[in-house]
């Protein structure tokens, strides 16, 4: 990856890297399939157009390498939201997406200077749309997510310019619990006491993001642990096989999903 | 387009980026007010903060940025304008169909922009930059 990333010009187009009809195509295959192979292949495509989008914001402090991360996890979330069928060119939806997940990155930098309850509000605002999402089949309305959140609008309004409910953050990166502890996001998540604190909803929903990398056993057994809240011997009777299997499929899928962003800069 | 000092909502900040905060806050509740969406929202948000960006790239130091928001009813209208910094460079105008000047988006801001709004302009004459965008007003909450 470092080296690819070296080869791009800084004055290079990101279309210039897009063939729209194949890219359209693998995203379609993809779709049907779940196949990590056309995922890899679709992110190959891609790079030139998450480069070009964080080199944008590089003068403002971060690592470009770091840039380039998130940018992928935005472009990973355009790969699940876009529709092949409608016609419309790959770069053009998810350019905007990526570019979201970049600025939403900055503004969570910015949240250390956020007075807490509003830090309390970004953190609810991504879960409740994106369960509003899912049973509404459409994006919400601020009104919409002022109830379910139990927020005023302008507090729901404040909570967007703040952005932080949206962190991306590495499954790898260090996770300061309520007592102090320094493990791993993914360590904490498989553990089976239930991570407390606002980092856990985090990393929630930093996994939630990822689900639709997983194979569908995986993917039920994230959903059932982290999402509906069941221990693992709950869900070796629900799945039908052993908590050590539970235990292991677990760890995997969550190492899986942590080297994910991070394979991209390898 | 309406005229932005006839604009129901009128805001001027200081031509600092700091102000972007405040902009993408007036613009998002303007919008909720109307009942977009929460992602059409999102987008508004981006387009404001890239055009008014570039509005604080070329104004005069010092001056200030003044916007005026039209919330529908049919169309959500956004327009912003600050004096030049240098105004003999610049008197030719860019808008969606593709003309180039020397006050412009760059080739990427303007693909992202263009793809998120029905239509925007970014303009000069001897004295301001302008910039605008507009785009249809959901009829629903399932259409935002």
């Amino acid at each position: 990856m470092a080296k690819e990333i070296e080869s791009l010009s800084p004055e290079t187009s990101p279309t210039r890297f897009h063939d729209p009809e194949t890219e359209i195509a693998l995203i379609s295959r993809y779709r049907q399939t779940r196949d990590v192979k056309d995922l890899e292949a679709i992110v190959s495509y891609s790079t030139g157009l998450v480069v070009a989008l964080a080199r944008r914001f590089r003068d403002r402090g971060p690592e470009l390498d770091d840039l380039i991360q998130v940018g992928h996890v935005g472009l990973l979330l355009a790969i699940d939201r876009f529709d092949p069928e409608r016609g419309v060119p790959f770069v053009g939806f998810a350019t905007p997406t990526i570019l979201g997940e970049l600025r939403r990155h900055f503004r969570s930098v910015w949240s250390v200077r956020m007075p807490r309850s509003l830090q309390e509000a970004s953190q609810l605002l991504g879960p409740a749309t994106n369960e509003l999402r899912h049973e509404l089949l459409r994006s919400p309305t601020i009104s919409e997510i002022a109830v379910r959140t139990g927020l005023s609008t302008e507090r729901v309004l404040e909570a967007m310019e703040a952005g932080a409910a949206f962190r991306a953050k590495s499954l790898d990166a260090p996770l300061m619990t309520e007592g102090g502890d320094n493990s791993p996001l993914h360590a904490s998540l498989a553990a089976d006491e239930p991570v407390s604190s606002f980092a856990a909803v985090d990393a929630k929903d930093t996994v939630k993001r990822l689900l639709p990398l997983l194979s569908p056993r995986s993917r039920r057994i994230v959903q059932l642990r982290f999402y509906e809240e069941r221990n693992q011997t709950e869900i070796a009777e629900i799945v039908g096989i052993s908590q050590m299997h539970v235990s292991r499929l677990l760890n995997q899928a969550l190492e899986f999903l942590g080297s994910v962003i991070t394979e991209r800069n390898e | 387009m309406h005229e932005l000092e006839e604009a129901p909502l009128q805001l001027t900040v200081p031509n600092d980026p700091i102000y972007l905060r405040l902009v993408r806050l007036v613009v998002a509740s303007a919008a909720t007010d109307v009942e977009f969406s929460f992602d059409a929202i999102e987008d508004l948000r981006i387009v404001a903060d890239e055009l008014i960006t570039l509005v604080m790239t070329v104004a005069a130091p010092g001056t200030a940025v003044r916007i005026g928001i039209y919330p529908g009813p049919d169309h959500f209208e956004f327009q912003g304008s600050a004096l030049l910094a240098n105004p003999d460079q610049v008197h030719n105008e860019v808008t969606s169909e593709g003309q180039h000047a020397p006050v412009e988006l760059d080739v990427l801001a303007a693909q992202i922009v263009a793809s998120l709004v029905d239509n925007f302009a970014v303009k000069t004459d001897k004295q301001q930059v302008g910039v605008a965008f507009s785009v249809r007003c959901p009829i629903g909450p399932s259409d935002g």
